[in-house]
């Protein structure tokens, strides 16, 4: 069964609560009260990021930061083919918002990643999502809504 | 720090099966969480240079939880050709695809494996679909142990060394195929209780000159505080064929490191600590130099250091990584034991252990 991005990232987060909670609790403060847009390929759903805990939401709410990504550049990233400056000036991964939440987004995803390197699950999450991505090889873009904001 | 050195009365091989085996975590049979163990091998074939690291370590995570699972048994290759390009990666090994019976040596990790037989060393590596080694190691020198490694405020690691074996067999790396014959080869085995982040660096370096009939064997070490401002242990250990020679330890050496190596874009495993540790800043040096001398001998061992590969090990007690880095580079020793001249140079490798 195709893996979402979306369920990807809700079961790494349930992965990070129960197996490094303290860097699940250091994502939730350095991002709390913040809300991340995250659109890829076909998907678009939001993470409401509060002091102790991190929803995903599928309503679309006011961001602060608005990212857009592609699952092969996901992976190229976790994989060090490719550095999230290569990724922006190649315009595969977009980042809107202010300067200062830009800013604590990139902190938020230091701590993710700090926190997936120290859940034993996470490199069965990374692989079914790794499998599940061929399938949307050849999947039309996401293409936003004018009502988006 | 003491080293325990095997007594010239017994083989190789039977010491190394006394003593080179899995030790396990306590933790599997209800005892203390944080046990960290590995076996390592550094192999100088005359094309590819070959880093090996069979570990197993407590998970913090599941500390208390699941100690039927509390180790996470890991298999990390390091591969660099002639060029000075790296090659690697660390594969997390299933469960169900793990065997590391305590009190032997043999060892199954995922698709790679460890294997005593005859006296020597069988090790089978396959990481990924690109690298893939099938080696003999057969030990030269007597191995020593040392029981008392201070690493930070938790129990000492204790440190079996092998500094030379001899290495036949056969790699793979992408569609080029190196055939191993007589290269010279590194193994230690290391275990203890110790956190990573906790307050201790490390930096060692291995030469091995080359096969001839006198081959010397060279190690170099120092621990300190995390900060690296204080030495805690130091020691340079010698090997002239199958013996050891000589220790100058502590007072006895004088370290120093000059200039940075800047290296450019170094391999980072797993990959994506890139995107928690970004840049490409190493805090390595370019040239360290051992100075030892004592009743009337001395050594000079000089590293002039290349290129590098880094593994990211995250700490246990922050967020925060330790970098580990392997460091290629050329060695030239000098000096005087025992009324002999001593003067080589070979390849060598240095391992920087840095917490941030």
């Amino acid at each position: 069964m195709p893996h979402s991005l979306r369920q990807f990232i809700e079961d790494s987060f349930v992965a990070l609560r129960r197996d490094a909670p303290r860097v699940f609790q250091q994502l939730c403060t350095t991002l709390s009260g913040r809300c991340v847009a995250v659109r890829s390929s076909h998907e678009e759903f939001w993470l409401r990021f509060q002091k102790r805990d991190v929803h995903v939401v599928a309503a679309g709410v006011a961001e602060d930061v608005r990212l857009s990504i592609d699952r092969q550049t996901i992976l190229a990233l976790v994989d060090g083919e490719l550095t999230i400056e290569a990724a922006l000036r190649d315009d595969r991964l977009e980042l809107y918002g202010a300067v200062e939440r830009v800013t604590e987004f990139y902190d938020g995803l230091q701590v993710y990643v700090a926190g997936a390197v120290r859940c034993p699950d996470f490199p069965r999450l990374l692989t079914e999502f790794r499998i599940s991505s061929h399938a949307y090889d050849q999947e039309v873009p996401y293409e936003p809504t004018p009502t988006s904001r | 720090m003491k080293e325990l050195f095997s007594p010239a009365s017994k083989s190789i091989g039977s010491i190394l099966e006394r003593s080179d085996y899995w030790r396990r975590s306590p933790a599997t049979a209800g005892g203390q969480a944080g046990h960290k163990e590995w076996s390592y091998f550094c192999v100088f074939g005359d094309q590819v240079t070959l880093v090996a690291n069979l570990s197993i370590m407590d998970q913090p995570s599941l500390t208390g939880r699941d100690s039927g699972r509390i180790e996470a048994a890991r298999v990390v290759v390091l591969v660099r050709d002639a060029g000075g390009r790296w090659q690697g990666n660390i594969e997390d090994c299933p469960p169900e695809q793990v065997a590391i019976p305590a009190g032997q040596i043999g060892a199954r990790f995922g698709h790679s494996s460890l294997a005593f037989v005859n006296g020597g060393y069988r090790l089978h590596i396959r990481a990924g679909s690109e690298i893939e080694a099938d080696l003999h190691l057969q030990p030269e020198t007597r191995p020593a142990l040392t029981r008392s490694v201070p690493l930070g405020m938790m129990e000492p690691m204790r440190w079996l060394v092998v500094p030379r074996l001899r290495t036949s067999g056969e790699m793979r790396i992408g569609n080029s195929r190196h055939f191993i014959s007589g290269c010279p080869a590194y193994h230690d085995h290391n275990w203890g209780r110790f956190a990573w982040g906790g307050d201790f660096a490390w930096e060692w370096g291995i030469s091995l000159s080359s096969a001839n009939s006198a081959p010397w064997s060279l190690i170099y070490y120092r621990i300190t505080d995390r900060g690296r401002h204080q030495a805690v242990s130091q020691g340079l250990l010698l090997w002239q064929k199958a013996d050891h020679s000589r220790t100058f330890q502590d007072r006895e050496i004088v370290a120093r490191t000059l200039g940075f190596l800047r290296p450019n874009h170094p391999l980072r495993v797993p990959s994506v600590a890139a995107l928690a540790i970004p840049g490409t800043a190493a805090d390595i040096p370019r040239r360290l130099e051992v100075h030892a001398s004592s009743e009337g001998e001395e050594l000079e061992l000089a590293f002039e250091l290349e290129d590098c590969a880094q593994i990211a090990v995250p700490n246990d007690s922050d967020a925060g990584f330790t970098s580990i880095w392997e460091v290629h580079g050329r060695a030239r020793a000098r000096g005087n034991i025992r009324g002999e001249r001593i003067e080589f140079e070979s390849p060598a490798i240095v391992e920087f252990n840095r917490a941030a």
